[in-house]
């Protein structure tokens, strides 16, 4: 992404397609690939079609949305409680008898256990979403709108509001850090409203409902970096309409997401072909047929994939670039119809990329190399390259 | 005495998410502090040159992933460890709690020729956090004591207490570990000529 002005004909080109009754989705991909115009809140809107959040057919936007919408404010009402909210739900239950005695029959203790063990997740929840992405100020500015629930949820996990509290003292030192670079600017102190909560505060929302609906793989560290710049995206959108429901909007384009990757993050899965393993394996046979000097380089290190391509696939590579990069590599990913296709392709070409170190094969050099990818690489330049391996896969499939 | 190779010790941190892992190997390394990082996922790696006793030494150390999930992908990052260094939080319990499943985990997954001798390094961060303090010194020492004597110490990556004397304890550790592997494969060596080592072991897991 860059701040040159957009070149208008690219920008009349979506245009044009988004004018359309019915959206070409096929021509909406291949133009969103090349990246997405940085006009303002046009990616947050292609994102949405291009996740399939929204349906081609404009006609029937009105009515989706609002029905998907009512579904996320439902899922709050049912899954986003304060102990408050269940000691209010039967006047007898008792938090701390079912604390002292776990095995005791009825529903209360049971309805306590659930709220308990769902607090495990949570606390991991609220560690990860408080250390999101520090170098930007956005997640700790205030969203300008009162909470949908009367009690933020972090109060749940007690000893997280004294780590909270720490955090906010510590900020001193994140300002500091922070003025050194002089295009970033002074974060916007929360005002002194009560009632107005930040942007990681519901991203930690979106997780606890995540993660309360899906029991079997309920929180992973790194889904958050992936909810992140979704969220980022849809709540900077400039239209207040769109921004007012940029909470479930994130949500169930998260879910889209997921959907493509959830597999890597469960540990069921490990040893299978949708699982870390088998995606792995899957990069490993990439490299070999597309760049077999690099992959004897990293045979030759054992430098074994698990050290950085773990990483690059589960975050869908948020790590590895600077935000408004991430971004731009994103319009790529979505635009596939395949996610996980295009980012090993996506994590082949930046392998490609710094060959020339690889092949020198100094083990320590060439493991903080790619853990620490240059920041300074042109991104379409990446994606380029991609799209030679992209074709060759291709090719080759046929 | 012989000529002597360049040594590398491999170490790793374990410990549950949060007690500060990332933190206390960046205040090792790189002497900084930061309340910025995020979580790690995956490991992180860096390597610091040394002098133990008088022997420059290279230490290439993991800083791992903290969430319990991460534990089955360990194997890869543990193979071939010389130390392990296990940190909890003193002003959490449950990551005091954890270290056992850790140590546990890290001897399953590592394998390590002697697991009775393996050594680790026990590191109660945060001890700043003076008021919220959970888990005394003497619970601590006599977790580890109880463990086969393994050294303690109470850090602070804040500021920077007792970090660099941990981790030259570390260091030693590791160093005579990597002595005691040498002896072993030298023995093995002589006597296993034709012993035709396991490649795929040491390969990307493919």
């Amino acid at each position: 992404m860059s701040n040159a002005p957009v070149a208008s004909n690219e920008l009349k080109e979506v245009e044009a397609l988004l004018d359309e009754d019915v959206i070409d989705l096929r021509a909406l991909r291949q133009f969103a690939h090349g990246g997405i115009p940085d006009q303002p809140g046009l990616r947050s809107k292609v994102w949405k079609l291009l996740l399939g959040y929204l349906p081609p057919e404009k006609a029937r936007w009105e009515e989706s949305l609002a029905k998907q919408r009512e579904v996320y404010q439902g899922y709050l009402s049912t899954y986003v409680k304060s102990s408050h909210d269940l000691d209010d739900d039967e006047d007898d239950s008792d938090p701390l008898g079912a604390l002292s005695s776990p095995s005791s029959s009825g529903s209360n203790s049971s309805k306590w256990d659930i709220f308990f063990k769902e607090n495990e997740i949570l606390y991991q929840i609220d560690m990860d979403v408080k250390r999101l992405t520090p170098e930007l100020a956005f997640y700790q500015t205030q969203t300008g709108r009162p909470r949908p629930i009367p009690s933020p949820l972090h109060l749940r996990v007690q000893r997280q509001v004294a780590e909270s509290a720490t955090f906010k003292a510590d900020r001193d030192g994140v300002v500091a850090a922070r003025q050194k670079r002089a295009s970033t600017p002074p974060p916007v102190e929360p005002a002194g409203d009560p009632e107005a909560e930040c942007h990681w505060e519901v991203i930690e929302r979106i997780l606890f409902v995540y993660a309360v609906l899906n029991t079997a793989i309920p929180y992973v560290q790194g889904m958050n970096e992936i909810l992140g710049p979704l969220y980022y995206v849809f709540a900077s959108d400039p239209d207040p309409a769109w921004r007012e429901w940029s909470e479930a909007d994130a949500f169930f384009c998260f879910l889209a997401i997921m959907a493509h990757v959830r597999d890597i993050f469960d540990r069921e899965n490990d040893k299978s072909d949708s699982g870390v393993k088998g995606v792995l394996n899957r990069l490993d046979g990439m490299l070999l047929a597309h760049i077999p000097h690099v992959h004897m380089a990293l045979h030759d290190m054992n430098l074994d994939l698990h050290f950085f391509a773990f990483r690059w696939i589960a975050l869908l590579l948020s790590q590895e670039f600077r935000l408004p990069d991430v971004i731009r590599l994103w319009d790529s990913l979505f635009a596939s119809r395949d996610i996980l296709d295009r980012l090993l392709c996506l994590c082949v070409a930046m392998l490609q990329h710094v060959s020339g170190t690889l092949e020198e094969r100094d083990f320590a050099t060439c493991v903080k190399l790619l853990q620490n990818f240059p920041r300074d690489v042109d991104v379409a330049i990446i994606v380029e390259k991609s799209n030679a391996i992209e074709a060759e896969v291709a090719g080759n499939a046929r | 005495m012989a000529t002597r190779k360049k040594v590398l010790l491999k170490v790793i941190i374990l410990g549950d998410s949060g007690v500060g892992k990332t933190s206390l190997m960046n205040q090792y390394v790189n002497r900084k502090f930061s309340n910025q990082y995020k979580a790690t996922i995956g490991a992180d790696f860096l390597t610091k040159e040394v002098t133990v006793d008088d022997r420059l030494v290279t230490m290439q150390i993991w800083d791992t992933a903290g969430q319990e999930r991460f534990q089955s992908l360990g194997v890869a990052f543990y193979r071939g460890a010389d130390c392990c260094v296990l940190v909890f939080d003193v002003t959490v319990p449950r990551s005091f709690e954890s270290l056992e499943a850790w140590r546990d985990e890290f001897l399953i997954q590592a394998s390590p020729r002697d697991p009775e001798h393996f050594p680790f390094v026990v590191l109660g961060n945060k001890v700043d956090l003076k008021d919220n303090r959970a888990i005394t010194e003497n619970r601590a020492k006599s977790w580890c004591d109880e463990k086969g004597n393994i050294p303690y110490f109470e850090t602070s990556a804040k500021e920077a207490t007792k970090v660099e004397t941990a981790f030259l304890t570390i260091a030693r550790a590791a160093l005579q570990q990597e002595k005691d592997e040498d002896i072993y494969h030298d023995f093995k060596d002589a006597v296993n000529l034709d012993d035709v080592p396991d490649k795929k072991q040491d390969g990307c897991g493919c």
